[in-house]
């Protein structure tokens, strides 16, 4: 499979006054394979979210090239970049906030259309009716209808379908079923699965719930205050994690069953570091238990250690 | 009856408890009915979706929601053979606190901003427990210190918004644990934090529970929470409490359907990725809508005609409770 998405060296700051910085994403490097789906995982601050947006230019990042089906996004701008917006959708995690109010169902969904130039109605409403169909919505029940009808589970396939109406072949999904309840997480995540095989989709699904990603996704890269811990497709990775924070997060998930022993994170105790002030070297050296000299000295580049696993630890478990 | 083995009185007894809340589109019952006893040292976890009633409940026990928030409450509550339904607001002040002790979700809005940390720890002891403002100090950082606060001294004189999340979680059990009650409350304690440190914050809770032999009402929405933490299990669906057993038989044999529903949907690790999940149709119900009937009943797989004429009440059989005319895994004729 060729990369639809390459990010290359990416670099993501943010100005917190007195001449300081989030250091949100320093130097991330990812592919993200045509029709595959990509998990991003890590904790807040983290900088999975200012990654996903960076990528979609929303705002453009501080360095780093982002290149989607050959061409590099951050040197594109207006026109030229509206023009490819159409192929990059997102869909966040708070479904009520991220709908207009005020709007129609019908005209949230077709908003996007309207944007990218679809002037004849009828054509408008025959795809906005389409979409609705696959996302499961009625269009007649549902059309006149505004976002405050519907419980948090409905709105979250509102915005699906306006995600789906141009056709994308990316689709960001920035924690699309944390927000919602225990009793409707599973229908949107198979709602996820039928769109990517029905719409032939390439996903970034970007989740702090392991088990979600672990459910969704081909392959998993793992963040940590900014930087890539390890890339690796899903299975080795949650079989044999390689990087000390992988492991600790795997150890650290709650697990529904009574049976199964609580494992050991075998993190140092204290509290992450802050974004503001990340440690020298290895940004997890703090927290690791295998942390030696070296990891205070030098920052551990994402090296391959298996095919198709990568991983940025001077002493990894694995490899 | 001396001489059968009946268990001791219980630290906490909740009979039939009742919110309601008047709302434009006419009462809405947000607790139904709900009864359980807590024993000392003794955890109980309070499963549920949003909406389920189990923070309102909880809440309700302990005069936090009540007539000055404009509900109903009724039934009776028993803490230590007390019924705390006929309270003042004084009279629940002088047990919140001391005797119970509550961690809520979102320490940033439980702390007080403008108070220094060390202060807000040793409030409750002078207030409650008659220690001076020095003494009430040196308890503070002792307290910092047990709950893992690195620096107590030093902490003691900063400011909740000085400290991350996980670190104002645990100035507020501190808080909650300084005055030695017999029942700590934790309301989602761990669901605004980060999975490392949510850990973090339960091994310390369920740490000072065993130590201290509180007891605990563990109220969470997250299965995995409830499995590895509860002694017991309550899950509440639509306002009452459709099943309670102890841990281990809730997750090993549902009676309920919503339960195995739940338990189904879930994805697990140990299944291969793109595996298809069990989604349970439907939503939950609108409180303020309704029906005579079961209320998972237009989302359940056994829904006969009866479940939608009656409701089933909780029947308790074995050591376990459900409320379900079709009960899984027991053979008929225990049905509610």
């Amino acid at each position: 499979m060729s990369d639809l998405l390459a990010i290359r060296n990416l670099v993501v700051e943010y100005p917190v006054g007195g001449g300081r910085h989030v250091h949100a994403v320093s130097d991330v490097t990812l592919s993200v394979k045509q029709g595959e789906t990509l998990g991003l995982v890590g904790e807040s601050g983290s900088g999975k979210s200012s990654l996903a947006r960076a990528l979609l230019q929303l705002p453009p990042p501080k360095a780093g090239a982002v290149v989607f089906d050959g061409k590099d996004l951050t040197q594109m701008r207006g026109q030229a970049l509206r023009a490819m917006r159409p192929r990059l959708q997102m869909i966040f995690q708070d479904p009520i906030a991220s709908l207009n109010p005020r709007r129609k169902v019908a005209e949230i969904i077709a908003e996007p259309l309207v944007v990218s130039g679809v002037s004849d109605a009828a054509e408008r409403t025959r795809r906005v009716r389409a979409v609705m169909e696959a996302v499961g919505l009625d269009p007649d029940l549902v059309w006149n209808r505004r976002p405050h009808e519907f419980s948090g589970g409905q709105c979250q396939r509102i915005a699906i379908a306006r995600a789906l109406v141009l056709e994308p072949s990316l689709i960001v999904c920035d924690e699309p079923v944390s927000a919602l309840d225990v009793s409707i997480r599973a229908q949107i995540v198979n709602l996820l699965e039928d769109m990517k095989a029905r719409f032939g989709l390439t996903l970034l699904f970007i989740a702090h719930d392991l088990a979600v990603v672990k459910s969704v996704s081909d392959r998993v890269a793992v963040m940590y205050l900014g930087r890539l811990c390890e890339v690796a497709d899903s299975d080795s990775l949650f079989a044999t994690p390689a990087h000390p924070y992988t492991a600790a997060l795997m150890a650290a998930i709650p697990v529904p069953d009574p049976d199964v022993p609580l494992g050991d994170t075998k993190l140092k105790p204290g509290d992450p570091p802050s974004p503001l002030d990340p440690p020298s070297g290895c940004r997890f050296r703090t927290r690791c238990p295998h942390a030696q000299p070296r990891c205070t000295d030098e920052v551990p580049p994402l090296r391959q250690i298996a095919p198709g696993r990568e991983v940025a630890c001077h002493f990894p478990l694995v490899g | 009856m001396s001489g059968s083995a009946k268990s001791p009185a219980p630290l906490l007894s909740v009979r039939n408890a009742q919110v309601s809340f008047s709302t434009a589109r006419g009462p809405l019952r947000a607790v139904d009915g709900v009864s359980f006893d807590l024993q000392e040292g003794r955890t109980l976890g309070i499963v549920g979706e949003s909406g389920s009633g189990k923070s309102v409940l909880v809440r309700s026990l302990i005069g936090l929601v009540g007539a000055g928030s404009g509900a109903g409450v009724g039934g009776e509550v028993l803490f230590e053979g007390r019924d705390l339904r006929g309270l003042s607001p004084r009279e629940f002040r002088s047990i919140l606190g001391t005797e119970i002790g509550i961690v809520f979700q979102d320490p940033m809005t439980s702390l007080n901003p403008v108070m220094k940390i060390g202060r807000q720890i040793g409030e409750g002891l002078r207030l409650n427990r008659g220690l001076d403002s020095k003494a009430a100090a040196r308890r503070a950082v002792e307290l910092l210190n047990e709950v893992g606060i690195p620096e107590p001294e030093r902490r003691a004189g900063q400011y909740p918004h000085e400290m991350s999340g996980g670190m104002r979680q645990r100035v507020a059990i501190a808080i909650a644990i300084a005055c030695a009650p017999k029942l700590l409350i934790a309301d989602e304690p761990t669901t605004a934090l980060d999975v490392t440190v949510q850990r973090q914050i339960l091994d310390l809770l369920q740490g000072e529970q065993r130590q201290r032999g509180m007891a605990m009402i563990l109220i969470t929405h997250d299965l995995g929470v409830a499995a590895g933490r509860s002694d017991d299990i309550m899950v509440m669906y639509a306002g009452r409490a459709v099943e309670t057993a102890a841990t281990r038989e809730i997750f090993r044999s549902p009676r309920m359907p919503y339960t195995e529903a739940l338990l189904r949907s879930l994805p697990r690790l140990s299944d291969a990725t793109h595996t298809r999940l069990s989604a349970i149709p439907g939503r939950p119900p609108d409180l303020a809508r309704r029906s005579g009937g079961c209320a998972f009943g237009p989302r359940c797989l056994y829904r006969t005609e009866r479940c939608d004429a009656e409701q089933p009440a909780l029947t308790r059989v074995a050591g376990r409770g459900y409320a379900c005319f079709h009960p899984r895994g027991v053979e008929s004729g225990e049905a509610a």
